[in-house]
């Protein structure tokens, strides 16, 4: 909303500067965004003089230019001249040669000496726009005073006014301040301003009515109070500059003296007004009601709109003529021929003109104000400011008395205030005399009923004041936020103690430490998704997806049911931007819709593309496999406390092979290298290897107690056996032949080399494995040690037909 | 005697050892059984006792200086020939990319709640997939109202309608439903804006909302609690400002600034909570009395990393992560 300073000194008498008034309707809940200064700059107009035309020729060479000889004081210039209202003796505005003119669409020109179709020019008479004062470019500006002198300077004579624009974000409990005078009210208040200077309404009602109107409201409540005005022969012509001045000011289109004045009105008071042309009402009546759903109307914006049962409408007799609150119709619109009209003033209930403003997608002015709520009691104030101004710009005449339907008044708002109580909310004790001092400057009067309690009385345009949180806010606003003045030591009379989520969180950062410290990189992708996957019958079972029913892009309009995609989306970005190798993780919700619910599950992906490590001489890199993915997700689960896990294959169409970790029925981890179906949606040829942790199972799985268990006093020994086995047998099957043989004195399988190639046969492989024993009770002795493997060799070689490499 | 004996210490004072021999040359002639300094200890013995004392003292002091001047001396000479041999390069780079990163949003998401954690504010958590009832209407946002309009909405269902949640302010009402005062809480989130993506608007992004109630919770309270905050956040000499502004389930309402540049610029929204809102859920509004208060994750992250378009946190460009692998 904008609001111009010189259109508030209408009502107030202000001496602060623009800047400081802009922070003190900040201070008070009026957000200023922006202050822009309208006028112009003098140092730009600085070097323009007033000169006078002394003799005017016409060009040899063009039919439409002329050489004039113009007067700057000291001495004459030739200047060749394109504009058509240029007379002998004219007091003009001259460039000279050698200065700068800057135009209103901003350009810096530099006037020269020249030669315009091989004759001389020394400069340039200007128009407004050539020197950014104003956007007149269809001739030269005249200066109307004959006493200046040739060669002044010519801005000292501009009839051009300074002023402020606040372009004020207005916040939607505000409705009264939704005017120049709602904003005047404020700063009346905040700057302990006595009284608000109102134009005064002193408006002769004629005793007869010359044009003849009736109106009749089919619902009260709908409209509480129509009020309006019949004005004869009125004269439809552009409005004065002053009133042209104002309302581009705040950016608005002049159109002509009547809209022109409807919509200074309402910018001034915050009544909106609509004038009808009264010759255009056929049947001399107006019916203010609601018709047939799917009635047709055309709209002053020359759409055709089809109109709902709860669209509320001014109508002739039975055809409407305006969506009330909210816009005119093409049939009465006031037009150059009109003569008569008639102006309506009314306040209609908010609600049902939000209804038509979304019915038909149509926000105005009008409909701006009265869907936030407007005062029932300025209607007819407004109205005759608007007829003196009609009278005075229009040459009117009033042809009726005032019509003003208002059966039951709207009343003042009561409320009983409790001081202590208000006090308490603040947390500060501001005097009773001090509250009761700032809510009078809000025309909020009081009375005292006993020491702590006041009976307030609060006007209807307040519709954001109805109860006692509100005065607070009132009391606040006025008295400052900013004076409050802040404890010595933040206190509080409850701390809270940590709830299930914070130590979960505490959780959380343990695992993101842990992946960071790997080398892995957090990111966060936008959990709305391209719907192009739900079409994809096998990655994605549309019944599960949540779409959004309004979404304004393809591209984010479905919740990730899995956490692939978009980070798949993430690898392909940064693969084209020659990131080779990533290594990424991210915790994020999926979501899916079950029967009638909407489930919410918590996952960690944690992806590995191109090599484990960077080039560098001080550590040898190799390809990412499935087994690195592996060692972080071990890393992960001994991080959680979850040391006993098995292991199981699956096969789905996003894994070439994919791996399933669980502890006892619960999955936590399936691991996988990506299909090359997946990575083709995603044009990525490289290997992508995937981790994806549920994180629920993970948690609950985390929280086994840490205990101490003794260190064996008694040295371990190790043993060292090389395997050669089928290329078919599986690490796992020797972990269970161990395990069958119950040997206690084992502590750990160590894997620590895998050969294949020269020496073994082309279906064989060997597994060099570190064996780990130790006793608890005693120093192992030789004996038993070569028992042990013995028995081991014994094993492997029945079961795993494997053959022992020496 | 005696000076026989400074005019050794000049000597070896002034003497040059360079190489091998002249370390060997040195060691004959002051170190060996045959050296200057063992004739010394040799006429010591004839001198008269009364003069011993001092002269004795005097002798040892050269031999210890004679055997320090010769470590010395072999010590640089070994020195010369390692580094002649054996250069080792110290100046090799280490592994630099063996660092991963947290996401900037989460690192402030840590601070924020670090920052609250302090000063007695537990964790919540709610859903993002939520019913009207506890998006819009028990935050007191009247059906048909303007401020319905401030923020876009993204539908999954209608009438009744299930929406993404606008705000994590849904989750202040689960709160005060299920639990009774006093809460203290703050609650991290994401949150759903049917907006087009820029530079400047995001259809998803992060907040923090904040929630206190209990009886005789103030104003004042709010505005000390978030004072703190905006200082622990972004520095003790941050200038902060209050000032009034609208949101449905505050009443009074407040937007925090903070100055920046030659401005302010806003970080926050809170108020005290709407009578209303605690009655909607089933709270005495005469008895209770609380704040609350709702951040943007994103936009705090960009002042403080001097971040300039918010589609650089979704992109999640490895380039830009790595620069996030400092602590703050």
């Amino acid at each position: 909303m904008k609001i111009s300073l010189n259109w508030l000194k209408n009502f107030i008498k202000l001496n602060n500067s623009p800047e400081e008034i802009s922070d003190l309707l900040t201070e008070v809940g009026l957000e200023v965004e922006s202050i822009e200064k309208l006028g112009y700059q003098k140092s730009k107009l600085e070097d323009l003089v007033v000169g006078e035309i002394k003799k005017i020729e016409n060009h040899s060479n063009a039919d439409k230019l002329k050489i004039t000889e113009v007067d700057i004081g000291r001495k004459k210039l030739r200047i060749i001249c394109g504009a058509k209202n240029i007379e002998k003796n004219q007091k003009v505005v001259v460039a000279k040669p050698g200065t700068f003119i800057y135009s209103s669409e901003g350009k810096k020109v530099k006037i020269n000496k020249t030669k315009i179709r091989g004759e001389n020019s020394e400069g340039m008479l200007c128009s407004e726009k050539e020197i950014g004062i104003g956007n007149e470019d269809k001739g030269i500006i005249v200066l109307d005073n004959n006493q200046i002198k040739n060669g002044a300077k010519a801005y000292k004579y501009f009839d051009f006014i300074e002023d402020y624009i606040f372009d004020i974000s207005l916040t939607p409990n505000r409705a009264d301040a939704a005017s120049h005078l709602g904003v005047a009210r404020d700063l009346k208040s905040v700057l302990n301003i006595s009284a608000i200077n109102l134009p005064k309404d002193d408006f002769l009602e004629p005793n007869s009515n010359k044009l003849n109107l009736e109106v009749k409201i089919q619902d009260y409540s709908a409209c509480p109070r129509y009020s309006g005005l019949l004005i004869s022969n009125v004269k439809i012509k552009d409005s004065p500059k002053w009133l042209k001045n104002n309302l581009i000011g705040i950016g608005l289109k002049p159109i002509n003296n009547i809209v022109d004045i409807t919509n200074y009105i309402l910018h001034s008071f915050g009544q909106p007004m609509h004038a009808f042309d009264y010759d255009k009402i056929k049947s001399k009546k107006i019916k203010v009601k609601f018709l047939k759903k799917g009635t047709k109307f055309s709209t002053l914006d020359g759409i055709e709109r089809t109109l709902k049962k709860e669209d509320l409408m001014i109508c002739d007799d039975k055809d409407p003529l305006c969506i009330a609150g909210v816009m005119g119709g093409e049939s009465s619109e006031v037009k150059n021929r009109t003569k008569n009209i008639f102006l309506e003033s009314a306040y209609f209930d908010s609600k049902l003109v939000r209804k038509s403003s979304q019915n038909h997608q149509l926000s105005t002015d009008a409909s701006f104000r009265f869907e936030r709520g407007t005062d029932p009691n300025i209607t007819i104030y407004a109205l005759k400011i608007a007829a003196k101004m009609i009278q005075e710009l229009c040459g009117g005449k009033i042809a009726s008395k005032i019509i003003d339907i208002y059966p039951k008044k709207i009343k003042n708002t009561i409320l009983n205030l409790n001081i202590n109580r208000v006090n308490k909310l603040i947390g500060l004790p501001i005097p009773k005399k001090e509250i009761i001092n700032i809510l009078n400057s809000l025309e909020i009067n009081s009375k005292n009923i006993n020491d702590s309690l006041i009976e307030l009385s609060i006007p209807p345009y307040r519709t954001d004041v109805k109860r006692e949180a509100d005065v607070v806010e009132e009391i606040l606003r006025v008295y400052g936020y900013n004076n409050i003045k802040l404890s010595k030591h933040l206190g509080s009379n409850f701390l809270s103690k940590p709830s299930k989520s914070k130590k979960e969180e505490n959780f959380i950062k343990n695992i993101v430490n842990l992946l960071v410290s790997n080398g892995y990189y957090e990111i966060i992708t936008n959990s709305l998704t391209s719907i192009k996957f739900t079409g994809n019958k096998k990655l994605w079972n549309k019944n599960d997806s949540i779409e959004m029913i309004n979404k304004l892009s393809e591209e984010h309009g479905v919740l990730k049911t899995n956490l692939l995609f978009t980070s798949l989306e993430v690898i392909r970005y940064n693969l084209n931007r020659k990131q080779k190798n990533l290594k990424l993780f991210e915790l994020d919700k999926t979501y899916k819709k079950e029967k009638s619910s909407y489930r919410e599950i918590k996952k960690l992906g944690i992806y590995l593309v191109g090599n484990n490590y960077e080039d560098h001489f001080n550590k040898q890199n190799k390809k990412s496999s499935i087994n690195d993915i592996k060692d972080i997700i071990h890393k992960v689960l001994q991080k959680s406390k979850i040391n006993n896990y098995h292991q199981t294959e699956f096969e789905s169409s996003f894994f070439k092979n994919g791996i399933s970790i669980k502890k006892d029925k619960n999955e936590l981890v399936k691991i996988g290298q990506l299909s090359d179906e997946i990575k083709r949606l995603f044009e990525i040829t490289e290997s992508v290897f995937y981790g994806e942790i549920n994180w629920k199972n993970l948690y609950d799985n985390s929280k086994e107690k840490l205990l101490y268990k003794p260190v064996s006093k008694f040295p371990e020994v190790q043993r060292d056996l090389s395997l050669i086995l089928d290329k078919s047998t599986k690490f796992n099957e020797i972990e269970k032949v161990v395990e069958k043989n119950k040997i206690n004195t084992i502590k750990k399988l160590q894997l620590y080399d895998i050969y294949e190639g020269k020496n073994i046969d082309k279906s064989k492989k060997a597994y060099a494995i570190r064996f780990i024993l130790q006793d608890d009770l005693k120093t192992l002795d030789e004996t038993s040690i070569n028992h042990t493997m013995e028995t081991l060799i014994k094993s492997f070689e029945k079961e795993l037909k494997a053959q022992i490499r020496k | 005697m005696l000076d026989l004996i400074n005019n050794y210490k000049k000597e070896i004072d002034k003497l040059q050892i360079n190489n091998a021999s002249e370390l060997e040359d040195f060691r004959v002639k002051f170190i060996s059984k045959k050296s200057v300094i063992n004739d010394l200890f040799k006429k010591f013995k004839t001198i008269p006792p009364k003069e011993k004392g001092e002269i004795g003292i005097k002798i040892n002091v050269l031999k210890t200086i004679a055997k320090n001047k010769l470590n010395e001396a072999s010590c640089q000479l070994k020195k010369g020939t390692v580094l002649k041999n054996d250069f080792e390069d110290f100046s090799l780079p280490p592994r630099t990319e063996d660092l991963g990163s947290i996401h900037p949003i989460r690192k402030i998401k840590n601070k924020i709640i670090s920052i609250f954690s302090e000063i007695g504010f537990s964790i919540e958590d709610g859903p993002e997939i939520e019913k009207d009832w506890y998006n819009f209407t028990a935050l007191n946002f009247p059906e048909n109202h303007p401020a319905r309009e401030m923020q876009d909405t993204f539908f999954v269902e209608r009438d009744p309608d299930i929406v993404l949640r606008t705000h994590t302010s849904n989750v202040q009402i689960r709160l005060m439903e299920e639990k009774k005062p006093p809460l203290r809480v703050i609650i991290p989130g994401k949150v759903y804006r049917n907006e087009t993506v820029s530079s400047k608007s995001h259809c998803f992004f992060h907040q923090v909302e904040g929630l206190f109630v209990n009886e005789g919770v103030s104003f004042k309270d709010l505005k000390d609690t978030l004072y703190y905050f905006a200082k622990e956040m972004f520095g003790k000499k941050t200038k902060v400002r209050f000032r009034p502004s609208y949101f449905p389930f505050t009443e009074p309402s407040a937007e925090m600034d903070i100055s920046w540049k030659s401005g302010w610029l806003e970080i926050l929204g809170s108020g005290m909570v709407d009578p209303n809102v605690l009655e909607n859920c089933g709270l005495d509004s005469k008895k209770y009395s609380g704040f609350a208060f709702g951040m943007g994750i994103e936009r705090i992250a960009m002042l403080k990393y001097q971040i300039d378009d918010l589609r650089l946190f979704s992109q999640n460009d490895i380039r830009f992560l790595k620069q996030f692998r400092g602590a703050n």
